[in-house]
């Protein structure tokens, strides 16, 4: 009886060390945001995985050269030289941290003071798992040729954003293109300013596709057409020559979809605002530093995008206070009552939040 | 003779470290107590990864600066353990931050998503769950069960051997 009452005493208390054992061996992880950890680039390898909280941000200018071959137009479905002339950048991306991180790319030109891209510089950015899942084209000069995989995914890219693609030849006027053209390029940047997710441990290829979109290059090196290439007739040289840029890549914990906050000032001059994210008392800087510092300048008759993850809180301010603007929400009539606005508090919404810059009316004061 | 002592001591042994385990657990899981396994450096010195911390409801009345809270994650899946460095009673919101990191967490915290407060830690423990991940732990867990056992009908073989 006691052998059996030892041998009861000895399984029982096995298997409840057995499941002692087990919850220790189940526990839930809590990782943690943000240790510093060196991180290092090379060329195009761009590794992040914990990030430096000094600036909330961690990232990475890579200064290059974009030789542009030719101009082109990407919403045109007969366009089957696309991948040719863009100039690809590929970069590789890797987490290599406990926390998935996302990576925005943002880019400028180089070496000026002046941070704005030209008009007819376009860009796109996209990803890939791996190289063997999207090659980059290589398209000989033939008009036969089947459309690459970067016009490919530009395409897929339009008619998501509910951008039909659309042979050139059937625009009836100029205006016609212009119109779809802009459109196209709302869908397109907004495309761009969707950051690029990367989980814990894993590593992806963002490629920024660059081109010379026809339709904004008046004027430039215009010669005979041919499939939608500009060529120079005069020289017989198909290229537009080098510009420089600098391509931001940031990397940030991932907070998941972002929309803009855009402002748009309808006055004859230059206003600037402060946002302030989630109750911070410190206005919000977006790299690079001279394209969006503390105060972020409209100029007159422009729209100012600012990205931010949807359900951000913000205080947008009107910080150049002379009383004879005040903000208000686009989608309203703009009718104030009594004290005019400079001051506005919103949540980034799934549509994105636009808000103008309007005259202040004479009935309206402090 | 000597043998038989000798598997006795070894059986005995175990025995105790067993109860001391199931001890412990047990204080752990009555106490209503929390224990994560701490996966990221971000709170060194104080704690380590393969860390454990057992943390306990607090109200959020009672949090103060300097406090090791762990809490849920804002937007997703997940939990992170960091130091109050604010505590904005209005909003009921506390700010964190790493003990290793250089500055706060970029976004604050609400009442809803603490988990509790850091009751003691103990080191190394994590990596039993770490380990876990690749099932080496759980053949080391079903061998030591085995063993005993084993340890169990050799020890009563032998003495019916001499009975």
């Amino acid at each position: 009886m006691q052998k059996k009452s030892k041998t009861i005493f000895t399984a029982v208390v096995t298997v409840l060390f057995v499941l002692s054992v087990s919850y220790f061996a189940l526990l839930a992880p809590t990782t943690a945001w943000f240790y510093e950890q060196d991180y290092t680039t090379a060329n195009y390898q761009f590794e992040f995985g914990n990030f430096n909280m000094t600036e909330q941000e961690h990232s990475q200018v890579s200064q290059t050269t974009v030789p542009l071959r030719a101009a082109t137009r990407f919403a045109d479905t007969g366009e089957v030289l696309f991948d040719e002339v863009v100039h690809v950048v590929k970069v590789d991306v890797a987490n290599t941290g406990a926390v998935k991180g996302q990576v925005a790319v943002s880019v400028s030109k180089n070496g000026d003071n002046s941070p704005d891209l030209p008009s007819w510089l376009k860009w796109y950015v996209c990803e890939s798992s791996s190289a063997s899942e999207i090659a980059e084209a290589s398209v000989t000069n033939s008009i036969n040729q089947t459309k690459g995989n970067f016009k490919n995914r530009i395409e897929a890219m339009l008619t998501t954003a509910g951008v039909t693609t659309q042979n050139y030849n059937t625009f009836a006027s100029d205006a016609d293109y212009e119109t779809y053209n802009a459109t196209a390029i709302t869908a397109l940047n907004a495309n761009n300013a969707q950051p690029i997710a990367v989980d814990a441990g894993a590593s992806k290829i963002v490629y920024v596709v660059f081109w010379a979109e026809y339709g904004m290059l008046a004027g430039e090196n215009v010669g005979t057409e041919q499939n939608s290439v500009r060529f120079d007739a005069a020289t017989d040289a198909v290229t537009l020559g080098d510009y420089p840029v600098a391509i931001e890549f940031t990397a940030s914990p991932y907070t998941g979809a972002t929309q803009n906050i855009s402002v748009t000032n309808t006055m004859e001059t230059a206003y600037n605002v402060l946002i302030y994210l989630n109750g911070s008392e410190t206005p919000y800087k977006q790299s690079p530093a001279n394209q969006f510092s503390g105060n972020i300048a409209v100029a007159a008759g422009a729209t100012v995008n600012i990205p931010q993850p949807v359900g951000t809180s913000f205080k947008l301010v009107l910080s150049t206070n002379t009383g004879a603007a005040h903000l208000v929400n686009t989608n309203d009539t703009g009718t104030i009552s009594g004290q005019y606005d400079h001051i506005v508090t919103d949540t980034v919404s799934t549509h994105g939040n636009a808000y103008s810059i309007v005259a202040t009316q004479a009935s309206q004061g402090d | 003779m000597r043998r038989v002592s000798i598997l006795r001591i070894v059986r005995n042994v175990f025995l105790i470290v067993m109860l001391l385990v199931i001890a412990f657990t047990a204080v752990v899981l009555l106490s209503g107590a929390k224990a994560f396994a701490v996966a990221s450096d971000s709170m060194a010195p104080r704690l380590h990864r393969g860390d454990v911390v057992f943390v306990r409801h607090a109200d959020f009345e009672k949090l103060a600066v300097g406090d090791v809270i762990s809490a849920q994650f804002p937007k997703e899946d997940g939990i992170f353990t960091h130091r109050i460095v604010r505590v904005d009673a209005k909003k009921q919101q506390v700010y964190t931050r790493g003990d290793h990191n250089m500055s706060d967490d970029p976004m604050p915290t609400d009442a809803s998503h603490i988990i509790g407060k850091l009751w003691f830690s103990l080191p190394y423990l994590g990596f039993i769950s770490f380990g876990i991940q690749n099932y080496t732990l759980i053949y080391i867990l079903l061998g030591v069960a085995i063993a005993l056992i084993a340890l169990r009908f050799v020890i009563t073989l032998r003495r019916k051997t001499e009975s």
